[in-house]
C-alpha cells in the first residue's frame, strides 16, 4: 500500500512539474489568434544556430533554453484582470516579483524564478495605454546576466533597467 | 510481484491519461495532397543529391547556395505540400498536428503567430543529429508542409545560417539578431 502511495505521488509530481509554464502558455495562446498580435517562441536550439564564435555574449546565449514574446498592438491589449490573474498564477509557480518600475508612461514588471543556484526564468511584462507585451527568457543565469539580455524587439531594451547587482534593485 | 503489478498498472494508466488522439503526419499528408489547389511532391534523397551535385557546379561563387546544397547531401527524403487559394486545413487541425508532434518527441525550434499567419519549425533529434525536420506555414488561404528525413548536424545548419547572415550583411553581433 505504501509503495502504491509513493508511486501515485511520483506521477502527480510529474504532472505538476509539467504545468509550471502552462499558465504563461495558456495566456499567450488565448491571444495569438487575434489580429495585431505577435507571438513568438524560440527554443535554445534555434538560438544556438545563430550563434557566431565571435559573439561577445556567446556564453550567455548558450545558456538560454527558450524565449517567448507576445506583443499586442494598438486597440488590442490584455485585460488588466487577466494580467493580474497571470501574475497570481505565476507566483504560485514559484515566480517572484523582482521589480516594478515606470519608464515614460510604460509600466514594467519583472519576475524571476530561481533554483538553488541560478535564475531559471526571467519574465518582463510591459504595458502602456496602447500596447502590452510579455518577454520570457528561460535558461540558467546569474543575476548579473539579466542586465546583459539584449533583444532587438519591442520591449527588449527594458532588460537594461535591471541593475547588475540584486542589492541595487529600486525599492518602493 | 504485487508491487510490480501495481507499478505496471500505474504506468499504463498514466500513459493512457495523455491525449488519446493520434495524428499521423503521413496520413495527414496523404489526405490533404488530394485536394484541389494542392501541389505535392515526394523526393528520395538520392535524387536530391544528384540534383545538388549538378547544381553545385553552377553556384561556385554563391556561398549561400553552396551551403544550402551541402545540406542536401544529408537529406534522406523530402515531402512537400503546398495549398494555395483555398486552405481546407482548419486552424484547429493545424494546432492539433503541432500538439501531436510536440508529444511525439518533436521539439519546436521556432513558432511564430502573427496576424493570422502561423509558422512552425519542428525537429526530432537522435544522437545529436536532426533526423526529422518539419516546416509548417498556415494562413487563411495558404498552407505549406515540408517534411525532411535527415541526418543533419546542428553545426551544418549553423554554417548555412552564418552564410545567409553574411550574405545579407547582417552583423553577427547580437544587437541585430532576433535573440535574447
Amino acid at each position: 500500500m505504501k509503495n502504491y502511495f509513493v508511486l501515485l505521488l511520483m506521477c502527480a509530481f510529474i504532472v505538476v512539474g509539467n504545468a509550471q509554464n502552462e499558465h504563461l502558455e495558456k495566456f499567450c495562446d488565448q491571444y495569438d489568434a487575434l489580429e495585431d498580435v505577435f507571438h513568438l517562441k524560440l527554443s535554445g536550439g534555434m538560438l544556438n544556430l545563430a550563434i557566431n564564435e565571435e559573439d561577445t555574449e556567446k556564453d550567455l546565449l548558450e545558456r538560454i533554453s527558450a524565449v517567448r514574446m507576445l506583443f499586442m498592438g494598438e486597440a488590442k491589449t490584455a485585460h488588466l484582470s487577466e494580467v493580474k490573474q497571470l501574475e497570481k498564477q505565476l507566483k504560485k509557480s514559484d515566480y517572484e516579483d523582482l521589480m516594478h518600475i515606470k519608464d515614460e508612461g510604460t509600466k514594467l514588471a519583472f519576475m524571476i524564478r530561481e533554483n538553488e543556484t541560478h535564475i531559471t526564468d526571467v519574465l518582463l511584462l510591459f504595458k502602456d495605454e496602447a500596447s502590452f507585451g510579455i518577454i520570457s527568457v528561460e535558461g540558467l543565469f546569474k543575476f548579473s546576466d539579466l542586465n546583459d539580455i539584449d533583444i532587438n524587439v519591442e520591449g527588449g531594451n527594458y532588460f537594461k533597467k535591471i541593475p547588475k547587482k540584486r542589492k541595487d534593485i529600486p525599492r518602493a | 510481484m504485487k508491487n510490480l503489478f501495481i507499478l505496471f498498472i500505474s504506468m499504463l494508466a498514466f500513459s493512457m491519461s495523455m491525449e488519446a488522439q493520434t495524428f499521423k503526419v503521413n496520413s495527414f499528408y496523404q489526405e490533404y495532397r488530394q485536394y484541389e489547389n494542392t501541389f505535392s511532391l515526394t523526393l528520395p534523397g538520392w535524387l536530391m543529391r544528384l540534383g545538388a551535385g549538378i547544381a553545385k557546379k553552377h553556384v561556385a561563387e554563391d556561398d549561400v547556395a553552396r551551403e544550402a546544397l551541402s545540406l542536401v547531401k544529408n537529406i534522406r527524403r523530402m515531402k512537400l505540400m503546398v495549398v494555395e487559394d483555398a486552405n481546407p486545413i482548419s486552424n484547429e487541425t493545424y494546432l492539433n498536428m503541432i500538439q501531436h508532434l510536440d508529444k511525439h518527441a518533436f521539439e519546436r525550434l521556432i513558432s511564430v503567430h502573427s496576424d493570422g499567419t502561423h509558422v512552425d519549425i519542428l525537429v526530432k533529434e537522435k544522437k545529436e543529429k536532426i533526423r526529422n525536420l518539419i516546416v509548417l506555414v498556415q494562413e487563411d488561404d495558404e498552407f505549406v508542409f515540408l517534411s525532411l528525413k535527415t541526418k543533419l548536424k546542428y553545426e551544418d545548419l549553423n554554417k548555412f545560417i552564418q552564410a545567409v547572415m553574411d550574405s545579407k550583411d547582417i552583423p553577427v553581433k547580437q544587437k541585430n539578431l532576433p535573440r535574447a
